[in-house]
């Protein structure tokens, strides 16, 4: 009789200790974007080559998606194994500028490779096309010059298992068929 | 001071009653938990291998190195790309030979057959700088074998890879067979074991049942001659007649108080013990005597070895018994047979079938074609043949009911030889057996 309130007490014990566990182990929310710098004077295309295409028309050349807001933070390359400092423009904003905010993204590179960039990814995450790595311009042997760049060392919970979408020498941003 | 006494005990038994209660959930937890136990452990390696991204790999990143060789070596072939373009590309196909750490598992696939990546990238270099546009060709054509020959060793991996993961999955099936087998098995175990006991208590509340129909039964009659004399001694008219209704109420209250000690109904009316001593049957045969029975005796005395309150149950049931169902006399008597005494009752009623005898002496039956109805209410029980049967079983006597000659019911009670000694049975009944003379 005395046992069955006792054994209650116990059972909502542990229920609450393994529901403290859980919820402290859940991933964590993601915060606003911090930007490095805001729009900088846009220069002039002049004789500078495009290197990144987006549908709709709009192109870029390096100095142009430089000018952009831009986002700077520590991540680990899943190819090279290195954890490096990447400067770039969040693929939110390019995505905005595109028209296709809130779409599912195909990046393109150089060697015809792809991938799907998820928007619940890109829109509440700072992913980003990254063009410096340590303050200085990617070469090709660190997948330069563009690259799309993940999170994750902020949010190792959710990009630790997407090597794939890493895009290498990227090129270009289409909606995703 | 003996409320608080008794609040204290009550307490103490109700905390007992509770822990008994926890402890008894935790035992019927116990295949819950072997399983969980049993489940994790054999679940979580295999699921750790499964789900290791390294395991559950392409071999893309090959594939990606031959793309990229075969379309350098195209577009030096070609010459219509710029030279930024091809420098650009060149770049970037060297930073995929110059990076081991973008194949996954290279190290085995590399074990797997000749192909190696830094032979690889030593030819395409090779093959790059090579001026002789004829060589180039041969020599890209080397890189690209082989590239392609690392991609195949790397298919050959993803297949070992395959073999494992099946592996793997066997024996995943195996622990959560196992798991399922044990938990099944330890519930089976505890559910039979849980019914077994659910009946045992049964059965012993049945045979507790019955003593206590017994011990009621044996109960009546002390208590009827109780209440019969004290009414006579009521209106009892001189002196004489009341010492001899004393003399009643005294010998029926030493026999309720004899049968009415309810705590060993067991060894009473169960695995009964006798108290043997030598007992002469004349006299206890002559207390039967009255109104409707006559008792034939030829001897002055007759000792035997046996319980005289039981012996007496024996022939009270058998006398009631032959009262009850038959109008006249009773005849109750004594006789020496093969060297063995025989106690009788006889009765002229309407006689017992010889097919029901056995199943009158099960609790409860009574003959099918009894005209005679009970005498008084709630009697009639039909264990007095049950009782008397158990008893004489314990003298080691015999008990027969036969039709009688002439009509009627013969009850016979054999007793042992006159030699029979309790004392020297293999497995005497305690008490003080007295060695007879």
């Amino acid at each position: 009789m005395l046992g069955i309130p006792a054994l209650l007490a116990t059972l909502t014990v542990v229920l609450a200790a393994v529901g403290a566990a859980l919820w402290s182990a859940r991933p964590s929310a993601p915060a606003p974007f911090v930007y490095l710098h805001g729009q900088l004077s846009a220069p002039e295309r002049g004789t500078d080559e495009v290197v990144f295409r987006m549908s709709g028309g709009h192109s870029f050349t390096l100095a142009q998606l430089r000018a952009l807001p831009a986002v700077q933070y520590r991540a680990t390359q899943p190819q090279l194994k290195r954890s490096t400092m990447y400067t770039g423009v969040p693929l939110r904003d390019l995505s905005k500028l595109a028209g296709l905010a809130g779409r599912s993204l195909r990046v393109e590179a150089d060697d015809q490779f792809g991938a799907t960039i998820a928007p619940q990814d890109y829109q509440d995450y700072p992913v980003m096309l990254a063009y410096l790595a340590d303050g200085r311009p990617m070469t090709a042997t660190q997948k330069g010059p563009l690259q799309v760049v993940f999170p994750n060392e902020q949010y190792p919970q959710r990009f630790s298992n997407n090597g794939s979408q890493w895009v290498w020498f990227a090129s270009g941003l289409n909606a995703a068929p | 001071m003996t409320h608080r006494v008794n609040r204290e005990t009550l307490s103490a038994g109700l905390a007992s009653d509770s822990w008994r209660a926890a402890s008894d959930l935790l035992v019927a937890a116990i295949p819950l938990a072997l399983t969980v136990l049993l489940l994790i452990s054999g679940f979580t390696p295999i699921l750790r291998t499964l789900s290791d991204p390294y395991t559950t790999w392409t071999g893309f990143s090959y594939q990606a190195l031959l793309n990229k060789v075969m379309n350098y070596a195209l577009a030096v072939q070609e010459n219509a790309a710029s030279p930024t373009a091809l420098a650009r590309l060149r770049e970037q196909t060297l930073s995929s030979l110059d990076n081991t750490l973008e194949y996954t598992d290279l190290r085995q696939v590399e074990r797997i057959g000749p192909a190696r990546l830094s032979r690889a990238a030593e030819l395409f270099r090779a093959a790059d700088r090579e001026p002789s546009v004829a060589l180039k060709q041969a020599r890209f054509m080397l890189a690209i074998q082989e590239v392609q020959r690392l991609n195949e060793q790397a298919h050959e991996r993803i297949h070992d890879i395959q073999d494992l993961h099946s592996r793997q999955l066997e024996r995943l099936r195996l622990v959560l067979l196992l798991a399922a087998a044990l938990s099944g098995l330890l519930s089976a175990a505890l559910i039979w074991r849980s019914l077994r006991l659910w009946r045992a208590e049964r059965q012993r509340l049945d045979g507790q049942r019955e003593l206590l129909s017994l011990a009621s039964h044996e109960l009546r009659r002390p208590l009827q001659s109780l209440l019969l004399a004290t009414d006579l001694l009521r209106v009892a008219q001189n002196a004489e007649d009341r010492l001899r209704y004393l003399g009643v109420v005294e010998s029926s209250a030493g026999l309720l108080a004899s049968r009415a000690n309810l705590e060993h109904l067991e060894t009473m009316y169960g695995e009964v013990h006798l108290d043997w001593q030598p007992v002469d049957l004349v006299p206890l045969l002559r207390e039967f005597e009255g109104p409707r029975t006559e008792v034939q005796v030829q001897v002055s005395s007759l000792t035997v070895a046996a319980d005289a309150a039981r012996l007496r149950q024996i022939i009270e049931n058998l006398h009631e018994n032959a009262l009850r169902y038959s109008p006249g006399t009773v005849l109750v008597g004594l006789q020496l047979s093969d060297g063995r005494p025989e106690v009788w009752v006889r009765d002229n009623g309407p006689g017992i079938d010889p097919a029901d005898v056995e199943r009158l002496f099960l609790p409860r039956e009574r003959s099918a074609d009894t005209q005679v109805q009970p005498s008084a209410p709630g009697q009639g029980l039909g264990l007095g043949l049950t009782i008397a049967r158990r008893l004489a079983e314990a003298h080691g006597a015999d008990l027969t009911l036969t039709k009688a000659a002439g009509g009627g019911t013969l009850a016979v009670l054999r007793l042992q030889a006159l030699t029979f000694d309790p004392q020297l049975q293999a497995d005497p009944a305690p008490g003080r057996p007295k060695r007879l003379r």
